[in-house]
């Protein structure tokens, strides 16, 4: 597996789009084949993967490694459909999605751009990033610590719910360390995705 | 015949996904908010399983099952936690880590 550093933007792609352009672009590139193989990255690419999971995410991504392989779940199936259907019909797919860390939030933008006969170039550009908030501990329980001392924290996605019972939010302090009074439950969309994946398997 | 199972979670989601998911199966179950009502119940109704959450205010899930245990030998007992099974925890109380693994559960159940 190669981190792609010294591997060449594949000629079907580079016919489109000039390597040198695609090498110094902020976003973050990838240029996959129509399986899913990743063919080609940009300094980009390996720079955020670096600063995100360390060298050993290079050598589990690199070039000649699965795209797929990086996302769990149900997401994967997602993105390996929509991939399929861009390279497909030709068509580019476009969406927004959260990308967050514990120390920075992120909405991050995705454009798969089909290369007729070759792949997709899979193009990660930021649409905002800031540091996540680091309120005080005690400003935190005063929003989600429920009227039984306790914080209700979703065991598949691990947000967590709002003493109001409102809203379940992402607090990156207790993703990585719960609150020592955590009971762990079930969000509302965690709720309707185990129930309707469950329900379309009988 | 198939075992009735009283689930007792203090989380109403967690209720509703496991009553449902087991009532897709066949399975006949009953939920309680709490262990103390889970103890009345038990004391009222013939269930067969104790399925029941681990971290809940006042009485654990782990305090509940030897409680129960205590008017009910025979009561089979699972625990779903998302905290590590602790030490003092018996070895026929089967334990089930969060997120579930809703497969293991329903073929320990059925």
């Amino acid at each position: 597996m190669s981190s792609g550093s010294e591997v060449s933007l594949p000629p079907a792609f580079a016919a489109r789009f000039p390597e040198r352009t695609l090498r110094d672009q902020r976003a973050t590139l990838v240029a996959i084949d129509a399986h899913g193989t990743i063919l080609w990255a940009n300094a980009a690419w390996r720079a955020f993967a670096e600063a995100n999971g360390g060298r050993d995410v290079l050598v589990r991504f690199g070039v000649g490694s699965s795209y797929f392989d990086g996302i769990s779940g149900p997401l994967r199936t997602f993105y390996q459909q929509a991939f399929h259907t861009a390279f497909a019909l030709s068509e580019v797919f476009e969406q927004e999605y959260e990308c967050s860390s514990p120390e920075e939030a992120r909405l991050l933008r995705l454009r798969a751009l089909p290369v007729p006969g070759a792949g997709l170039l899979l193009e990660h550009s930021t649409v905002w990033q800031h540091a996540q908030d680091r309120p005080e501990e005690a400003a935190l329980e005063a929003r989600y610590l429920g009227p039984n001392g306790m914080v209700v924290q979703c065991s598949y996605c691990r947000r967590v719910r709002r003493a109001s019972h409102a809203h379940w939010d992402w607090v990156p302090r207790w993703v990585r360390e719960p609150h020592t009074l955590t009971s762990h439950g079930l969000c509302d969309v965690c709720l309707a995705l185990t129930l309707g994946r469950r329900a379309r398997s009988t | 015949m198939r075992a009735k199972v009283l689930i007792v979670d203090d989380d109403a989601n967690t209720r509703h996904a496991l009553r449902t998911l087991l009532e897709l199966e066949g399975i006949a179950a009953d939920t309680c908010p709490s262990s103390l009502e889970a103890l009345h119940r038990l004391e009222t109704g013939a269930y067969d399983v104790l399925l029941t959450d681990f971290v809940m205010p006042r009485m654990t899930g782990l305090e509940l099952t030897e409680a129960a245990r205590a008017a009910q030998p025979e009561l089979r007992c699972y625990i779903i936690s998302g905290q590590s099974r602790p030490p003092t925890c018996p070895d026929d109380v089967a334990w089930f880590p969060k997120p579930l693994d809703v497969d293991a559960l329903l073929a320990r159940i059925a």
